[in-house]
This record gives structure tokens, C-alpha cells and sequence, in this order.
């Protein structure tokens, strides 16, 4: 019976969830890319002739970032794309919030190429921006450092927040390892167990997100990939 | 500066491209810009710019085929192509067509201007690698020229260069052998032209029908202007004979052309044929010889072995106007032989023993062309037609050749006479003017080849002629000029003597005394106290 209650569930869930990526690839395709980078050209246009540079930056950004995140199919990209996905995004926000951010990063060479999920990096900021700063006062500084341990690459993204108390972050560590279907509403911490998820499967169980922080002082999300445990198949 | 094109439908990317960028700055000196690619063809092939920024998706002709389309009318602008969207087979086309950038829209400002600078590079490269060609190109033709002139004039000394070092230069038969070709318009023909300019463009189109018949019958044709006339060189595999035969034949469609289109007779000489580049100067000599032979004797072609087979050829077309010639030329030792060979050839033609009425009609019809031959070049004066008509009557009593030997001898001294005080009074055209020229000019520095450069002389040619024309050379008649002008002055005014000297043209007054010394046998300073004391 529980069984049979279990199965019609994750029946349920894998409904809702290929109705969810149904509805994302309809976005995808509905959209006509040249009418939409042809209407962001206009607006950089008239942005230019108007000597209007904050608007002209703003669409610059949002048109890269656009250019990225909608070019259809790829779920794994060079880690470039993925990186230059979160640096847009971080330009947008920081023309929106009058340039309050700081982001910061340090990334060895050879990790550009390295083939990673095309949202590795862009949700974890948004996270950032959204959650870890409220109304804090002064400059946010967000900064990504990568490191390679061996056959691990471990990439920790830190913000001078807030923070969060010790009893918040133990539970969302939790969901964001218990990732399951029956939880996946598209609630709080939705991305980052996604995106904890999607790493695992690509990288294998060992891999993952966890989140460390000192309430009042920093948060940072350190995400672990085993290269060693990446499996073969692609998208 | 460059031009360019910018062809988009998109009213506002092209009005901010217009407007925002400062295309001066980068090299760019005129902007157009085109909505659609079928205007954007029709103003590319007017203005054939140097750079194309051209939208893919675009109504009437795509930037892809309008890349095609331009490449297929042989135009190759740099191009920049421009999309709203990143497909791989765009710009793999784009690739193809040489794009030199891909640029996703909304086209980023310094993301453009890299791109064009990027194309102004190119093309800057392209033209330096142009100039440098030409450049090159250039100096090796006149290298060559040098170098067959030098050929031509036996002037290059084999035992230095061999052979094989001037194939090297890229002088070499490209058959063969080779001859060596003289033409230019007949020298009698001279007087006729009313104009120097006219003369010259004539000159040109003369030397030009020359060339093109030439190649027309031996392609290649290479051609010099030496020692004041045009000559060509010829190239071919035919035996020698035969290579002599087609270019007399090519020569006289020349010199029918010439004839129809400008009036005048052209004169040439042919050369001998040369098997190597050491003979080329054999054959120039040849080709030398042929046309002052055929200068001499009045014929248009100049081949030596070719002889008239008839009396009646010999009589007017050869010995008379060749008599005719030396005549006007006042050499009356050549005329005298001319005519002593004309009655023998007369003679001969009449078995020896002709009758009187055949000696008086000879006689009426020599003194008939050497009339007609000679005195419309001459300033007659009645009491010449006077003496002209005596030897008319004096027909009527000539029963003897020998009689008519000695009369026809005597009129041609007469003629001769009447020529040469005509040509010693006339000086060259360009000697007044010359000496005008110095004369405006002496208080300047002035060199010879100042001066021959001003008329568009050879400096060795302009001191020969001056030499020639004036009896002095060109250097000391300014030192008499300019110390005739300072006498002037000396005696007229007070003027210092370094004053006086640089008003006649000379910088250092211790020369200037030297010369006046030189030319009047006291300095300038007891030439100015002896005026004084007058």
C-alpha cells in the first residue's frame, strides 16, 4: 500500500516535473531570438544615440546574459559560459542596484574548459544577492574562488551577508541534500537543491553543495565536483 | 581613408552607427548605409566600399548572399557580418565569403570598432604590400631598360656579365632570337607639322601603331626611346628570313595606318637577327644603317639588299629622290655622284646611244622634279625662279648627254648654294627660346641641367645642340651674359660690388672677378674707375 502510494507520488511528481521543463522548452522556442535581440539592439540603440550609457550597459548585460542562458539544449557547457552566465547576471543586478556590488573572483587557467551545468554558478550568486545581503548597508562583496584538490574542484562562493543562524543552516543543508520529488516545490531553496541534484548526477553521489556561515558575518556556498566520479553520458 | 558600407534593417542600429561613432577616428572617410540587400548591392557596386557591415537576416538579398553576390562581380570589401542570432551555419558561410568578425546583436560599441580597425589593418597591409609590389616591379622594368639599352649600345662588357646572370634579371629571349627595329616619322615629314605639341602626339601615335603591329605579329614587344627615336625589339622562332619578311610586313600595315590616320610617311630599319643577347648590338647597328640609308635616300623602308629591278623604278622612285635628299641636305659631293649615276643608269637603259628628243624629255623631267623636289622648301626669290627658267629654255638646245651632265650639274649647285645659306641663317626652334630663357633667368643659379630640364632635354643632347647652334658652350655664353649685365650695372650705379655680382647670379664675389677678369681682361673695380674717369 505504501508502496503503491509511493510510486503513484513519484508518479505525480515526474508529471508536474515534464510539465515544468515542457512549459521552460515552449519559452525557449516561443521566443523568437531575432526578435528579441533585434528589440535589444533598438534599446542599445536608442540608448546610444541618447548618450544614455547606464541604459546601453544595462542591455548590454542583459542581452549577453539572455544569450547564454536561452541558447536552447546545452545543459553542460564549458565552465567560460557558465562563469560568464553568472558575471553578466552579477552586471545586470549591479546596474539595477547602482552598482553596490563587488564581485570578486580567482579561477585557474585550465578550468575554463572544464565541461560543467550551464547553471552551476548563476543561481548560487542570485542566491546571494537575494538572500544574503537584505538591507545590509555598505559594499557587498561576492567572491568565487576555485581551487583543484586532486581529482576534486571545489568552487566557494562567499558573501559578506548577513549570514544565517546555525538552526537555519543545518535545515537547509538537509533539503538541499534530501532532493527528492516529493519535496520539489518550486519553494525557497528550490535552485540550489536543483542545482545539487543536477551536480550529482554528473559528477556522481560524492559531489555536491554545501553552505557554511557566521551569522552576521559571511555565507558561502562550496560546491565539490569529483572528476573522478563524472559519468560519460552528456546533456 | 576608407569607405564603407553598413547594410541592416534595423532603422535604429544603423542611425546610432551613423551617429555615435566617430569613423574619421578610424580611418573611415565616408559612411552609406543601405536597409535592405538589395540596395545595399546596388550601393556597394556604385561606391565600392572597402569595408560591408551587413546584417544575415535581411529582406530582398541576405548578407550571406550578398557577400556571394558581390564576390562573383570580383568585389572583395572586408566584411563584417552581423546577426541576431548565433547559428553555426551562418557563420560558417560567413567564414567562407572572408568575413573578417561575427558580431552578435546588440552590437557593442567597442566591439565594433575593433572589428573595423581590424579591417583597416588589413586593407593598410593589403596597399603597403601593393606599393611595395609596384615598387618593386617599377625599379626591375627600368633595371631591364637599362640593361637592353646597354644590349643595344654593345655597351655591356660580356666578359664581366655572363649571359646567364641576365637571364637571371629576367633578360632573355623568350624565343629564339630577336631583331631589333627602328621607326619613326620620315625626317622630311618634320617641316610639315605646324605645332610642337601636335608633333608630339603624333610622335606618340606613331610609336604606338608601331608597337601594337608588332605585337600583333610577335606578341611581346619591347620598346625604347634612344638616341632620339623609338626602337623596338622583337622576339620569334622564325628563321631568319622569314622574321625579316613579317616584320617588313607588319612595319608597312604600320606605315599604311600611320599614313591614313595622320598624313605622314613613317621611315624604318630593320636589323639583322640575333640568336643571343651579345648580338642584340649588331643588330641595333644594322637597324642604324638601314634607316639613315633610308633617310638618305628618301625611301620609307630600310632594308639595304632590297634593289628596284626597273629603270623605270630606279629612275623615279630611287635615284631622284634620293638626289632630291642630298640636295637638301647641301652635300654636293653625294648629289654630284647621284646624278653622274642616274645619266650612266640612263644610259645603260638606252642601249647607250639615246636620241636628243629622249635626252631633252630626261632632262625636262629631271629639272621637273628637282623643281617640284626643292623650291617649296626654299624662300624663293625671282631673281632664283629667273635663273630656274633659264635652264628651262636651255632644253631646246641639248643634244648630248654630256651637255645635259653639266647643265643639270650646275643647276644643282645653284640649289645647293640656296639651301645651305637658307639652313645657315635658320637656327634650331629651341635656341631663341633657350637664350631667352637664360636671359630672364641668368641672376639665378643656373645649371645646365636646369636648364635642359626646363625644356625637357637630355643635358648631354642640350649641350651638344647648344654647342652646335651657338658656337660656344652653354657655360661660357652665361659667364657672357652675366658679365655683359654686370658692365651694365658697374657703369650705371653705385652699387657694391658684392651687390653687382649677386644681381648677375653669382654667390661668391672672388669668382665673380675671376670670370670678369677672365672675359675682359681687368677686374670689375678698374672696370667701374675706368667708366668713372670717362
Amino acid at each position: 500500500m505504501a508502496a503503491e502510494i509511493s510510486t503513484l507520488m513519484r508518479n505525480v511528481s515526474e508529471e508536474h516535473n515534464r510539465k515544468i521543463i515542457a512549459t521552460i522548452q515552449m519559452l525557449q522556442t516561443e521566443i523568437n531570438p531575432h526578435m528579441l535581440y533585434n528589440s535589444l539592439e533598438s534599446i542599445y540603440s536608442i540608448a546610444k544615440i541618447n548618450q544614455q550609457e547606464e541604459i546601453a550597459n544595462l542591455v548590454m548585460a542583459l542581452s549577453r546574459f539572455f544569450r547564454i542562458a536561452l541558447s536552447g539544449g546545452k545543459h553542460l557547457v564549458p565552465f567560460r559560459e557558465a562563469f560568464e552566465l553568472a558575471k553578466q547576471y552579477v552586471t545586470v543586478q549591479n546596474i539595477r542596484l547602482n552598482y553596490k556590488i563587488l564581485f570578486t573572483y580567482d579561477i585557474p587557467e585550465n578550468i575554463y574548459d572544464l565541461n560543467v551545468p550551464k547553471f552551476l554558478l548563476q543561481p548560487v550568486i542570485e542566491n546571494c544577492i537575494i538572500h544574503g545581503f537584505q538591507n545590509k548597508r555598505g559594499e557587498w562583496h561576492i567572491n568565487l574562488s576555485v581551487n583543484e584538490e586532486g581529482d576534486w574542484v571545489v568552487l566557494t562562493v562567499r558573501d559578506n551577508g548577513i549570514g544565517i543562524h546555525d538552526s537555519t543552516l543545518a535545515r537547509l543543508n538537509k533539503r538541499v541534500e534530501n532532493f527528492n520529488f516529493e519535496d520539489s516545490a518550486m519553494g525557497k531553496g528550490y535552485a540550489l537543491r536543483n542545482l545539487n541534484y543536477q551536480i550529482k548526477l554528473k559528477f556522481g553521489e560524492e559531489s555536491g553543495i554545501r553552505l557554511n556561515s557566521v551569522y552576521g558575518e559571511y555565507t558561502e556556498v562550496v560546491i565539490r565536483l569529483n572528476l573522478a566520479g563524472r559519468k560519460t553520458t552528456r546533456g | 581613408m576608407y569607405k564603407l558600407l553598413i547594410a541592416d534593417d534595423e532603422p535604429w542600429l544603423r542611425k546610432r552607427l551613423m551617429l555615435t561613432i566617430d569613423w574619421e577616428k578610424l580611418g573611415i572617410s565616408e559612411v552609406y548605409e543601405a536597409e535592405d540587400g538589395a540596395r545595399a548591392f546596388a550601393l556597394a557596386s556604385a561606391h565600392e566600399p572597402d569595408i560591408i557591415i551587413t546584417d544575415i537576416e535581411m529582406p530582398e538579398l541576405s548578407g550571406i548572399e550578398l557577400m556571394k553576390t558581390l564576390n562573383e562581380s570580383a568585389m572583395f570589401p572586408q566584411f563584417i557580418l552581423i546577426s541576431g542570432y548565433n547559428e553555426f551555419e551562418y557563420a560558417r558561410s560567413a567564414v567562407r565569403y572572408g568575413a573578417v568578425d561575427y558580431l552578435l546583436k546588440p552590437i557593442e560599441e567597442e566591439d565594433l570598432k575593433k572589428a573595423v580597425s581590424k579591417c583597416v589593418a588589413t586593407l593598410e597591409k593589403k596597399k603597403y604590400n601593393q606599393q611595395l609590389l609596384d615598387l618593386f616591379s617599377s625599379s626591375s622594368n627600368l633595371l631591364r631598360e637599362k640593361i637592353y639599352i646597354d644590349l643595344l649600345l654593345g655597351k655591356l662588357d660580356f666578359s664581366k656579365v655572363s649571359e646567364s646572370h641576365l637571364h637571371e634579371l629576367g633578360i632573355v629571349f623568350p624565343t629564339s632570337s630577336a631583331m631589333c627595329i627602328i621607326a619613326h616619322i620620315h625626317p622630311m615629314q618634320h617641316t610639315v607639322s605646324e605645332s610642337d605639341v601636335e608633333e608630339t602626339l603624333v610622335g606618340f601615335s606613331v610609336s604606338k601603331i608601331v608597337k601594337n603591329q608588332l605585337s600583333a605579329y610577335f606578341g611581346e614587344v619591347l620598346d625604347f626611346w634612344m638616341d632620339e627615336v623609338n626602337v623596338y625589339l622583337v622576339f620569334s622562332d622564325l628563321p631568319a628570313e622569314e622574321f625579316t619578311a613579317a616584320a617588313t610586313n607588319a612595319l608597312n600595315i604600320a606605315k599604311k595606318q600611320i599614313k591614313e590616320l595622320h598624313a605622314v610617311r613613317i621611315a624604318y630599319g630593320i636589323g639583322s637577327v640575333a640568336d643571343k643577347l651579345s648580338d642584340l648590338c649588331q643588330s641595333y647597328r644594322k637597324a642604324r644603317y638601314n634607316i639613315n640609308l633610308c633617310r638618305s635616300q628618301q625611301k620609307d623602308t630600310g632594308i639595304s639588299e632590297e634593289h628596284a629591278n626597273s629603270f623605270q623604278v630606279v629612275y623615279e622612285e630611287y635615284n631622284l629622290k634620293s638626289l632630291i635628299a642630298a640636295i637638301r641636305k647641301g652635300d654636293a659631293e653625294e648629289s654630284a655622284s647621284l646624278l653622274t649615276d642616274l645619266i650612266a643608269e640612263f644610259l645603260n637603259q638606252a642601249g647607250g646611244t639615246p636620241t636628243a628628243l629622249q635626252i631633252k624629255l630626261l632632262y625636262l623631267n629631271i629639272l621637273n622634279s628637282l623643281f617640284k623636289g626643292c623650291l617649296p622648301f626654299l624662300p624663293v626669290s625671282e631673281e632664283v625662279i629667273k635663273i630656274c627658267l633659264d635652264y628651262i629654255d636651255q632644253a631646246s638646245a641639248l643634244h648630248t648627254t654630256d651637255k645635259m651632265h653639266s647643265e643639270l650639274q650646275s643647276l644643282i649647285c645653284v640649289l645647293i648654294e640656296q639651301y645651305q645659306s637658307f639652313f645657315n641663317s635658320k637656327r634650331h626652334w629651341l635656341i631663341d627660346k633657350i637664350i631667352d630663357y637664360i636671359n630672364e633667368n641668368y641672376a639665378q643659379a643656373l645649371s645646365m641641367s636646369d636648364v635642359a630640364a626646363a625644356f625637357y632635354l637630355n643635358a648631354s643632347y642640350f649641350c651638344k645642340l647648344f654647342k652646335e647652334e651657338t658656337g660656344v658652350t652653354f657655360t661660357n655664353y652665361l659667364m657672357r651674359v652675366r658679365v655683359d649685365n654686370a658692365k651694365r650695372l658697374l657703369a650705371d650705379s653705385s652699387m657694391k660690388l658684392y651687390d653687382v655680382a649677386s644681381a648677375v647670379g653669382y654667390t661668391n664675389v672672388q669668382y665673380f672677378s675671376t670670370v670678369f677678369k677672365e672675359l675682359e681682361g681687368v677686374t670689375p673695380s678698374q672696370y667701374r674707375a675706368s667708366c668713372n674717369s670717362k
